[in-house]
């Protein structure tokens, strides 16, 4: 207890003593930072960790003082999750790529003598080895403020937030502040709600602030259910305490005494890294009673989600911190105003609680002069589907679509026809024509989509659009809680139009019917799970109509991707009677002899693609086409 | 046969002991049920009963076997997927002869027919071993109940209730988080944790049940031992998650939301597991695993007992 008694700090002096200590002790040191993001947990980053650490301590016990700077750290999520497991060096800004269990060892001696492993460096387009991370083009064209210190930081410890600088904003706010001052900074900014509406955050913290009755709730809201979307995912499990410090501030701004973060069941290390973070930030002194000795209280409490998409919507995650089925509520009042217990209460993103240390810190000029005039900051996306390099970026606002794709992404695999969805299912499907608008919250709803929390699907030449229009709207219509009756009908519905046209049964009223029933929804629905669900339908139909029209005049699926409207055969001319689909087939559906052409039954064929892909390259017989009678067959690509 | 035959209850009988009224549509359904085979679904009744009578609704073949389940003449079972079956209670009591109402219906346009039918109604055209002797769907059932919880482990659990709910302070407004908690330990929410902790919160039962059943976290059902779960998450589906999920059903033999009947694996999708540049991703008792081929689908089931 006494120990606890002695880590808390009173004051800024404090702080600012113990960040200098904390950097000289870190002076000279060199880091090995291995990311222990899902997506490199996946390719066993957690062994080369392991590895290294054993490695690490057998070498001081031969040699201490030749090992005595390393230091090895698990971090959270560097974004470049396409060449996982990422192990970046620091300072030097060493970054290697899709290092296997083989090479841990050989990594950590080479960092130890002081070279770098040549063959695990990023090779650019023209065949050259690049070094440092900052110069390989998927981070050079990023500018990564919230996401920059998360391969330098170890989650689980206070000790390196504090060191790059953590808990100055709270110590600037709580002693140098008032809390009007720091709603006008924070409007000043321009900082708008990153989880997807846009709201300038600066306001909404003032209608609660102004609001008449007491107590007041700050929440965070975690609930991350966007499929193709794990930004807020990553911020939480790789640098926790900057999402605490936000909300610490809007708390003092407020005035609100409790907080709440509703983070999803399904992100078990986001859970366990903030339980840990608010632990350490209450031994410390930045939570709990008389905060830094400024007589300011707070607490914060974790609430699990226990996967509903619909428990993201602002009131119905309040319904559901409140024990209730988390249902969206009628808004006649803001939840600003009658929020959570009928209290006044300020609900932000993830990524927008990440911000308010930055801008206290910097100057809201300093924020405005990134990104547009209508938005200003950065914003996380989590890029993937076809583009080359998928991962977690983070781009000043205003960069063109085009820029994050090609630049940033380096391309897309198949090429031809890109498309990219934004938002999530919320959102719309843009256009090749469209990639050069600006991701900007106002230029994005303009072409029909939006900005949504930060998932950038980019799709290719072999996505069909109505299957994913379709996929979308059954997303929606399995999440819609059914307290609306527009919503659970409604889409309910859609699924079934799109079932019909998907399998070649569609007719041409069923499209001013989906016309007709997106009004609806976006008119009469509760709440904006349904009321958004028209972009998907309202943008596939004015760009890709023609998909639409394929699919229902002709019975063909120019993507190939419906399986009810896409058949395989083996063409006798190429088949050399391997008997390699067959053992293959799960269904049993193709005979044939060896060294005699194979052939498909068609009842039986499933569609599941297996013999395409077991067909050796040299004989490619086994061919995809798609129509629904002999007749459209004709249509047939290979 | 015979023998067969006679541990029948007499169904007329029955129902007049229950004084319940034998309407046509009723003798209809109860003459197609004892035509049908040994297991049968509402839906197979109602087929034909159509036949017999033709202004029969579906909705009444429903109401029907509801009746005669209550009054203990069907017993219910559970198909894999979830849907009842029905076949005939095996009981001690008489099978009476006046059950024959198939040949009364079929003269119900002679009215003269008809009333010479009814004096000489014969015994029940009754096979019940005419198809499949199909006991297993019952088995589940009686699977399931084993896996209801035994009273001297109940008395065991109660304390490990009692310490969630005290570590979230006997607040109403956390049920979910305790609800989280059981979950994970149970792996599925067991019913008398969910009446011991309505009572303990004085939460009505309704409102724990509306949360169990909302979240696609909880189950009201057992799962199996390990878990598989398929992302169908946009980046994991414009990659070929459909195609992924397709070859796990068709090793597993179950469908998303399933789990096999030795209770060893359970199927579920997820809107994303936030790893989207390895999709499309399949996780599998903690570990995930992107786009693995039905070869190393196999070997992984098989080796996990």
């Amino acid at each position: 207890m006494q120990a606890q008694k002695e880590k808390i700090i009173k004051s800024p002096r404090e702080l600012n003593q113990l960040k200098e200590n904390l950097q000289l002790q870190f002076q000279g040191k060199k880091v090995i930072s291995i990311c222990a993001g899902t997506g490199c947990k996946a390719y066993a980053s957690d062994e080369i960790f392991s590895i290294m650490e054993s490695e690490l301590s057998g070498m001081q016990k031969a040699d201490p003082e030749k090992v005595k700077n390393i230091v090895l750290k698990k971090t959270g999520c560097h974004g470049f999750c396409e060449n996982g497991p990422i192990i970046t060096l620091h300072p030097e800004g060493t970054c290697y790529i899709k290092s296997r269990v083989d090479d841990a060892k050989e990594i950590l001696q080479k960092t130890v003598d002081g070279s770098i492993v040549t063959r695990l460096l990023y090779v650019d387009e023209n065949g050259t080895p690049v070094e440092k991370e900052e110069d390989i083009p998927f981070y050079k064209y990023q500018k990564r403020v919230i996401l920059e210190n998360n391969s330098k930081i170890d989650p689980s410890s206070i000790e390196d937030y504090i060191r790059l600088g953590g808990y100055r904003a709270l110590a600037k706010v709580l002693t140098g502040m008032t809390p009007e001052g720091v709603i006008e900074e924070i409007k000043k900014s321009n900082l708008r709600g990153r989880g997807g509406g846009g709201f300038p955050a600066g306001s909404k913290w003032e209608t609660t602030k102004n609001a008449s009755s007491n107590p007041k709730y700050v929440i965070v809201n975690a609930d991350e259910g966007d499929p193709g979307a794990f930004m807020d995912r990553s911020i939480l499990e790789g640098n926790p305490h900057s999402v605490l410090e936000g909300l610490i501030i809007a708390a003092y701004a407020i005035g609100s005494n409790q907080g709440f973060v509703y983070v999803r069941q399904e992100y078990p290390v986001a859970v366990s890294n903030l339980s840990e973070a608010i632990k350490q930030a209450e031994e410390y002194g930045f939570l709990g009673q008389n905060i830094l000795n400024s007589g300011f209280e707070f607490n914060v409490k974790i609430h699990r989600g226990a996967g509903a998409f619909v428990s993201g919507e602002s009131s119905a995650l309040m319904s559901a911190i409140e024990g209730y089925v988390g249902e969206p509520r009628l808004k006649y009042t803001h939840t600003a105003v009658s929020g959570l217990w009928g209290k006044p209460t300020n609900l932000n993103n993830v990524e927008t609680y990440a911000n308010v240390p930055y801008i206290i810190n910097n100057g809201a000029d300093w924020f405005l002069g990134i990104g547009t005039k209508g938005s200003s900051g950065t914003k996380i996306f989590s890029l993937v589907g076809k583009v080359k390099n998928t991962g977690l970026v983070e781009v000043p606002m205003g960069i063109t679509l085009r820029d994050i794709i090609y630049k940033i992404g380096g391309g897309v695999r198949g090429g031809k026809n890109i498309k990219v969805q934004t938002g999530g299912p919320s959102g719309g499907i843009l256009p090749e024509q469209l990639l050069d608008l600006p991701v900007d919250f106002d230029e994005l709803y303009k072409g029909g989509s939006m900005m949504g929390s930060g998932g950038m699907i980019v799709m290719d030449e072999t996505d069909c659009m109505v299957n994913i229009a379709g996929y979308f709207i059954k997303f929606l219509a399995d999440e819609s809680c059914g307290k609306c009756v527009p919503c659970r009908e409604g889409l309910r519905q859609m699924t079934f139009i799109y079932d019909r046209i998907t399998s070649g049964e569609g007719t041409v009223e069923d499209l001013s019917l989906l016309e007709d029933l997106s009004v609806l929804l976006e008119g009469a629905s509760l709440c904006a799970l349904g009321g958004t669900a028209h972009n998907i339908v309202k943008t596939t139909l004015k760009y890709f109509r023609e998909e639409y029209e394929a699919h229902i005049y002709y019975k063909t699926c120019p993507a190939m991707v419906c399986s009810r409207l896409t058949y395989y055969t083996i063409s006798e001319d190429k088949c050399s009677g391997c008997r390699l689909c067959v053992k293959s087939c799960p269904v049993n559906a193709i005979s044939g002899e060896l060294k005699k052409p194979h052939i498909i039954d068609q009842e039986l064929c499933i569609k599941c693609g297996m013999c395409i892909d077991v067909c050796p390259e040299k004989f490619n017989a086994v061919v995809k086409g798609t129509g629904k009678t002999e007749k459209t067959r004709q249509f047939e690509t290979v | 046969m015979q023998n067969v035959k006679k541990q029948f209850i007499s169904v007329g009988r029955s129902l007049k002991e229950k004084q319940i009224k034998l309407t046509n549509p009723r003798k209809a359904i109860i003459s197609s049920i004892l035509e049908s085979k040994n297991i049968f679904t509402p839906e197979e009744i109602f087929i034909k009963s159509v036949k017999l009578y033709p202004d029969i609704g579906i909705a009444t073949v429903y109401r029907t076997i509801k009746l005669l389940e209550e009054i203990k003449l069907l017993d219910r079972g559970y198909r894999d997927d979830g849907k009842p079956v029905y076949k005939l209670a095996p009981s001690s009591q008489k099978l009476k002869e006046e059950l024959n109402f198939k040949e009364e219906l079929k003269s119900l346009e002679n009215r003269k027919a008809r009333k010479r039918q009814k004096k000489t109604a014969g015994i029940l055209p009754v096979d019940i071993n005419s198809e499949g002797n199909d006991d297993r769907y019952f088995e589940v059932k009686n699977e399931n109940l084993k896996k209801e919880i035994k009273l001297e482990e109940l008395v065991s659990d109660i304390s490990n209730i009692d310490r969630v709910i005290l570590k979230h302070e006997n607040s109403k407004g956390n049920l979910i988080q305790m609800l989280i908690d059981f979950q994970q330990q149970y792996n599925w929410l067991p019913k008398h944790v969910l009446f011991y902790v309505g009572k303990k919160l004085d939460v009505p039962l309704t409102q724990i049940y509306s949360i169990a059943s909302f979240y696609t976290f909880f189950n009201l059902e057992p799962k199996g031992k390990y878990q598989v779960v398929v992302c169908a998450g946009t980046a994991c589906h414009v990659r070929g998650s459909m195609s992924l999920l397709q070859r796990i059903t068709s090793i597993l033999k179950i469908k998303p939301g399933g789990t096999t009947p030795d209770y060893r694996f359970s199927l579920d999708t997820v809107n994303c597991l936030g790893c989207c540049a390895l999709g499309p991703v399949m996780m599998f008792d903690g570990k995930y695993y992107s786009n693995p081929p039905a070869r190393q689908l196999e070997k992984l089931f098989e080796s996990s007992n």
